[in-house]
């Protein structure tokens, strides 16, 4: 089970996590088809880094947060990296973000985690209520990278994930279990 | 006059057999209007079963429906067409849907062997039948070679070049042909080959036949037919097994209610070890594909079953004696029921398997007990729980009617899925497929996968597409959910 890096995709109910891991992974979702909520659903993807090496993530779709419902905390300590995200048609769900980003930095400890943060769904240009300029000024004086795609435009979601994948296998702290000696081997794999 | 008794009976004859036909392909079932009205359907078969133990044994046949089609030759042929050859059996699927013999892991299967024992000893009793068993004599068989070999040691070799194969491949091989050539061959099965080119073929596919030197091409149907039956003749000990050969028979002398012959045939059947149980399966496939074809091959059940009886039944160990003869016409009656009714059984009743399921939750409870008395594993133990229990149970906050899939082979490697009570397997493996189809895991494609349940209180088990999974998943609630492919 322990293979790849773990990455935590979470946000607000129906920002379309799962629609932009199925058009990621797939390349085929239909827009606006309504699916049922997800409760937890893991994907494997081998995601190729800038550096043309081939990464296996493992990635976590969740429960889209409510009123009520929060990210269970295991998600904290098992995770390598994190995608936040929330849709630009709704306030509330960028709000939610900020707050998941606070969390992360609480609960992560001196674990070193990547986090990058997707605003989905600019194809609804009349409908938008956050502004690229404050999302992203946000982004800046957090130290995260942040995109605005839109599941529409698969392209769009190709750039952040291959990012993350980069940085993470950058990062060398792969969800191995920690013997000696096994850094040096990673190392000499990623030369 | 007498022409016109005559033509009378023929009219009569044909009509019937029309009519046998419709029923033996099923497709009478619409036609009800042919069932007779005196003749009393309900009581026939739904006789209550005389013991209480078999309460359950019967409630999987309650369900089954059965009828009559009875026409005006109808009692001119009573002596030669018995009525069990258009009685209808169905299976009604239960919640937790159907479970073939290869569903389940060979474990769980022998435990079922085991069962099926007790239940079988116990239902003769019941009807007041003695259940006699031969001793079971080590019979040696040839350690190589293809005809006189027992099954397991055949299995064994082949097992090196196929793995995983459950019929020898000798035995597959003849089929295969005659099922590719032969089934529209007249007489096929009864006509006999030429003996001495029968000889020859034997000889030649000793020699060849692992090599995969051998000319499939050049035997003839009637001389395959004939090194398939002697196959099955030259077997050391009897398909069937000696050990119950006389249960066989005794259950179509001692019990006369076709339903009851049914279930002790389904318990026998059970019962069996596993490569005399596939290995029949398959012979038994063959059969009813050449009844199929009895328009062109002008075999029909009752033929088959008089040809094919003497092989299986007639243990070569012993002379045919007068009684063995008169065992003849039994032993048809046997092979009729096996062909006609091979679907029923070859499914494990859900009754063995929730026994089953019984069972293991009583071994698992015992080992842990046993454990929990030795004081210095409880010590251990409980070390080991404190240490544990926080990341377990951070992993298991799952809520009620949820349950985690894994597909391994899929790039949608898990999900959790809520159930309901209309969610069937079928439903589950419905919404991987669709992620699965568009490209991203070609590899995959083309091979069935199925929804198996591992673990828990059994070892595995393949579900049947339409079983109500809120209902599987209350029956062994600490199972793990695998989509993979069909093991076979």
């Amino acid at each position: 089970m322990g293979k790849g890096y773990k990455v935590v995709v979470c946000g607000m109910a129906s920002v379309g996590k799962t629609a932009i891991l199925e058009q990621l992974l797939y390349g085929k979702h239909t827009i606006g088809l309504e699916e049922g909520a997800t409760m937890e659903d893991v994907y494997l993807a081998s995601v190729e880094t800038d550096r043309g090496v081939k990464e296996q993530l493992r990635l976590y779709d969740t429960r889209g947060l409510q009123e009520g419902v929060e990210v269970p905390k295991h998600y904290f300590s098992v995770a390598d990296g994190f995608v936040l995200v929330y849709a630009v048609t709704s306030l509330e769900a960028f709000q939610r973000v900020e707050l998941l980003k606070k969390e992360i930095d609480v609960f992560r400890d001196k674990k070193e985690v990547t986090v990058i943060v997707l605003g989905n769904k600019t194809d609804l240009v009349d409908q938008r209520q956050v502004e690229t300029e404050a999302a992203q000024q946000w982004a800046r004086a957090e130290k995260v990278r942040l995109w605005e795609v839109t599941v529409t435009d698969r392209k769009t979601l190709l750039e952040p994930f291959t990012f993350l994948a980069s940085k993470l296998s950058q990062s060398q702290n792969k969800s191995t279990f920690p013997l000696p000696g096994r850094k040096s081997k990673g190392n000499n794999c990623d030369n | 006059q007498l022409l016109q008794q005559c033509s009378k009976t023929l009219w009569g004859r044909q009509k019937q057999r029309k009519m046998l036909h419709a029923a033996e392909t099923g497709q009478s079932l619409s036609s009800t209007q042919l069932i007779c009205p005196s003749w009393s359907t309900g009581n026939e078969v739904n006789t209550a079963v005389p013991a209480p133990f078999t309460s359950q044994t019967a409630r999987e046949y309650d369900e089954q429906e059965a009828q009559f089609y009875v026409s005006d030759g109808w009692k001119l042929y009573q002596h030669t067409r018995p009525i069990y050859c258009i009685v209808k059996f169905i299976v009604r699927k239960s919640r937790f849907g159907l479970t073939e013999v290869g569903d389940l892991s060979p474990e769980d299967m022998k435990k079922i062997r085991y069962l099926s024992l007790i239940e079988l000893t116990a239902f003769y009793d019941a009807l007041g039948v003695e259940l006699k068993r031969n001793r079971a004599e080590r019979v040696r068989g040839r350690e190589n070679g293809l005809f006189g070999v027992p099954l397991t040691v055949l299995l064994e070799n082949d097992q090196k070049k196929v793995p995983g194969i459950k019929v020898p491949l000798i035995f597959q091989k003849l089929l295969l042909k005659l099922e590719e050539t032969g089934l529209e061959t007249e007489g096929i099965l009864r006509v006999p080959g030429s003996a001495s080119r029968v000889k020859n073929l034997h000889q030649e596919l000793e020699a060849k036949f692992y090599e995969d030197a051998f000319d499939w091409e050049q035997v003839r149907n009637n001389d395959a037919a004939g090194l398939l039956k002697m196959f099955i003749r030259e077997l050391p000990s009897p398909l069937f097994t000696v050990e119950y050969l006389p249960a066989f028979i005794t259950l179509v002398e001692k019990i006369s209610k076709i339903k009851l012959q049914l279930q002790a045939l389904h318990l026998l059947i059970m019962l069996l070890p596993e490569a005399n149980r596939d290995t029949a399966k398959a012979f038994l496939q063959f059969l009813k594909k050449v009844v199929a074809n009895e328009g062109k091959n002008k075999m029909n059940l009752w033929n088959v079953s008089m040809i094919v009886a003497p092989n299986l039944f007639i243990y070569k160990g012993k002379r045919a004696n007068q009684q063995e003869m008169q065992a003849a016409a039994t032993t048809a009656h046997i092979v009729r029921l096996l062909i006609r009714y091979q679907d029923i059984l070859w499914t494990v009743p859900s009754f063995l398997i929730s026994q089953v399921r019984k069972m293991n939750e009583a071994a698992m409870n015992n080992s842990k007990r046993q454990l929990m008395f030795d004081k210095g594993v409880r010590k251990l133990l409980r070390r080991k729980t404190m240490e544990r229990e926080r990341p377990e149970r951070l992993e298991s906050d799952i809520p009620e009617g949820v349950i985690r899939v894994y597909a391994p082979l899929h790039s949608k490697v898990s999900m959790a899925i809520q159930l309901n009570s209309q969610t069937k397997a079928k439903d589950i493996l419905a919404r991987f497929h669709c992620e699965s189809s568009h490209g991203s895991s070609q590899n995959i494609r083309g091979q069935i996968q199925s929804l198996h349940e591992i673990g828990g209180n059994i070892g595995q088990h393949c579900l049947d597409p339409d079983a109500y999974m809120l209902d599987v998943y209350r029956e062994n609630p600490q199972a793990e959910w695998v989509i993979k492919p069909k093991a076979s």
